[in-house]
């Protein structure tokens, strides 16, 4: 125990005490925070699309021209956000007395040959055709651009449609009653707090999905972290004095943990600053977000999952790295192992429609996958015996992982040459060093 | 040979598949003895070190490491040093020496002060809080080293302790070996070198192709080899090759005198020089000047492994 726990306390402090650790500590957060208000922020410097129309339906004051003129000076451009609501902008004066879209097309092209890309010239709308059959192109100076012809298509339709009911004669009141006579449909049930379902009701089971993806990437980073130090050890012979000086297990345990131990402590400061900030946050939706992960027992499950996870698949990575002598040989072994530890991921957007589905019932008892899908079942209402059973499988295999582990690195430490996955095997199982 | 070996191996063998890279080795190293394993690349120098230490299990035969069956049982007692560095590169050398101590059971501070002085005394103290990725190989050594003898360890296994080290340090080395070997410590250290060897080790084990060739102390090794004499003078080949204990008469250069002949003669293993000297002079041989050459272990090596160039004989000897 005393080795196993100076072990540990080397792999701590040989992650903890560099300048990387403490400066992703404070970028991560301020990563995070960025990244939820880049979008927003790029949205509201990005110049707003300038709209040109040239109506050629011949219909006048009430044609399709002048609807989209109107809203668009208004601001009420439908399915774009206010920050990208178009401007209206004056046709180019090359088009002025063009009669059809053919000749419409070759003047517009001659503009933007003239304009530069990069000054926001104006996308140009040609309407043309007659009132019962609208034919409209949108024309854009890069194709990359936003495109707003789906918003143009919503607004045209609503004008079409509002023309033909007036036809049927229709009053403004009765389309505008036709318009607003759409049905609300409101989800209950009685697990709800309110009675009615609303997002604050789903948010534990999306809190659960985050947290779980959140665990797939520490045990994919963490395992990715003792592979590489096992490797090192194993190149520069480290690990030939390690063996002598220490029981195998005490060695990859002690590694095992003092990876774990750093992640803990990057999410417990993490956490700290979750709860302080929950504190301080307006009641609304964002709070409830926070109370759903820092409520409900779900990072005391989380942290369980973790270590877990952390034992079954750091220690198997640890016993393969062992037979490396560089990165390369060992990310080509571990190669499966990570793709085995993706397929979660994939699960758990399952288990967000359908939690209780056999599949993932069945998948969580998986014990490979119980760190990653337990945590859904749970927040979906698991009984007790599920979880008892998932937890009584997981914590049997980790075992035999670490067992498995232990041996492979064991017998790897004092392995020379390129590793070979079947004599890995043999040497493992058959307990021949 | 009474009372408890520090190291006893018995009938030892492995195999690796069909091949025996070690077979029914058998020696005892006595407490407090420097004992010499020697042998060529591919012996199983290593194989062997590894099994006494617990590292690979023997296909059969039996050993005693400090009374245990094998080094993993007492392994706070036994300090091992590998050919390669064998330290964490990002790691000082006081940080080191902490860190295997503790793993021994020395306390930290305890370490790091024993270190300290330790490295003051191979003239490393100004590295001792450097990061052993930017020592040189042979500080490096060194420093690793210090902490295989932090815990002063009943029984030191180095694995080629003195690859890689410049005449000053080896000699540094040779100087700590003896002084732990004066406190009581048994040494087994792995070595190509022979002059080490030759100054340092009490008995010494002789490996060639996994199987013991010699084991004995040096002198019985180089008696095993044999003497030369070189002679000078108006001699005649054949006078040479009737004398008592001649094996071979080769040649050895040119005479300083013109007509004269320089002859090295290849005396019988066991045979002294001085008796077949007195024979040349006794015959009234025409001797100007003589040299007698005692056989060195590297000679004995050579011989023992199988593996030693001989000189060309003389043409029509």
């Amino acid at each position: 125990m005393r080795r196993l726990l100076l072990i540990l306390r080397r792999e701590y402090l040989a992650y903890l005490l560099t300048p990387g650790f403490f400066i992703a500590l404070v970028t991560l957060p301020l990563v995070l925070g960025v990244t939820a208000v880049l979008p927003s922020l790029l949205s509201r410097h990005t110049p707003a699309p300038k709209v040109a129309i040239l109506d050629l339906t011949g219909i006048g004051a009430e044609g399709p021209g002048r609807y989209l003129e109107a809203k668009i000076r208004e601001g009420r451009t439908r399915n774009l956000p206010q920050e990208q609501a178009a401007v209206l902008a004056p046709p180019p004066p090359g088009l002025v007395g063009v009669r059809t879209p053919q000749e419409a097309a070759e003047r517009i092209q001659a503009f933007y040959r003239e304009q530069d890309p990069d000054a926001n010239p104006p996308i140009i709308l040609v309407l043309a055709g007659g009132a019962d059959a609208v034919e409209a192109r949108l024309w854009t100076p890069r194709a990359r651009l936003i495109d707003l012809s789906g918003s143009l298509e919503d607004d045209l339709s609503e004008w079409s449609r509002d023309r033909r009911m007036t036809a049927l004669g229709l009053s403004e009141a009765d389309i505008r009653q036709v318009f607003e006579a759409g049905i609300d449909v409101q989800t209950y049930s009685p697990e709800s707090r309110t009675g009615r379902v609303t997002l604050t009701d789903r948010l534990p089971q999306l809190a659960a999905l985050g947290v779980s993806y959140l665990l797939v990437t520490l045990i994919l980073a963490g395992s990715g972290m003792i592979l590489t130090s096992v490797v090192e050890e194993k190149s520069s012979r480290v690990i030939e004095v390690l063996v002598t000086s220490a029981h195998p297990a005490e060695l990859l345990l002690g590694k095992v943990l003092g990876v774990l131990c750093l992640f803990l402590t990057v999410l417990g400061v993490l956490a700290g600053v979750g709860v302080l900030a929950a504190g301080q946050l307006p009641a609304g939706l964002i709070r409830e977000a926070a109370g759903a992960i820092f409520n409900n027992g779900l990072l005391g499950w989380a942290t369980l999952f973790l270590v877990f996870g952390f034992l079954l698949y750091g220690s198997i990575f640890a016993g393969l790295a062992a037979f490396c002598e560089t990165p390369r040989e060992a990310q080509s072994l571990a190669t499966p192992l990570s793709l085995l530890m993706l397929v979660p991921l994939i699960l758990v957007v399952s288990a967000l429609q359908a939690p209780d589905s056999p599949v993932i019932r069945a998948a969580a008892l998986f014990p490979p996958f119980t760190p990653f899908l337990m945590l859904l079942r749970i927040a979906d209402g698991a009984p007790a015996w599920e979880v008892a059973t998932g937890l009584a499988l997981m914590a049997a295999t980790t075992a035999g992982a670490i067992w498995i582990g232990v041996q492979a690195y064991r017998t790897g430490a004092l392995t020379q040459g390129p590793p070979r996955l079947l004599a890995i095997l043999r040497h493992t199982l058959g307990r021949k060093a | 040979m009474t009372g408890v070996a520090a190291l006893e191996l018995d009938e030892l063998t492995r195999t690796f598949g069909d091949r025996a890279v070690v077979e029914a080795l058998s020696f005892r190293v006595e407490p407090g003895a420097v004992f010499g394993f020697l042998g060529p690349n591919g012996a199983g120098k290593t194989t062997t070190l590894r099994m006494i230490l617990g590292l690979v299990a023997p296909t059969s035969g039996r050993m005693s490491v400090l009374g245990a069956s094998d080094g993993r049982r007492v392994r706070d007692r036994i300090g091992f040093l590998p050919e390669e560095r064998g330290l964490h590169p990002r790691m000082t050398p006081l940080q080191a020496a902490a860190f295997l101590g503790g793993l021994k059971g020395v306390a930290p501070a305890v370490a790091r002060r024993k270190a300290r002085t330790m490295l003051e005394q191979l003239g490393l103290g100004y590295a001792a809080n450097t990061q052993i990725r930017r020592l040189s190989k042979g500080m490096a050594q060194q420093a690793a080293l210090v902490c295989t003898l932090i815990h002063d360890p009943e029984l030191i296994i180095l694995d080629e302790p003195f690859s890689g080290l410049d005449p000053t340090h080896q000699q540094g080395l040779e100087a700590l070996i003896r002084e732990r070997s004066g406190k009581g410590a048994t040494i087994v250290f792995s070595t190509h070198v022979m002059s080490h060897a030759e100054r340092l080790c009490d008995r010494v084990l002789l490996l060639a192709g996994g199987r013991k060739v010699f084991d004995g102390t040096v002198q019985e090794a180089r008696s095993r080899a044999p003497g030369r004499l070189v002679l000078e003078g108006g001699l005649e080949i054949t006078d040479i090759r009737s004398l008592p204990g001649v094996v071979a008469v080769n040649a050895a250069g040119s005479a300083a005198k013109e007509g004269d002949l320089r002859l090295e003669v290849e005396l019988a293993p066991g045979a002294e020089a001085h008796e077949t000297l007195s024979a040349a002079f006794r015959a009234g041989l025409g001797v100007r000047r003589f040299e007698s050459r005692e056989p060195g272990l590297h000679e004995a090596f050579l011989l023992l492994t199988g593996s030693g160039p001989r000189l060309p004989e003389v043409a029509g000897a």
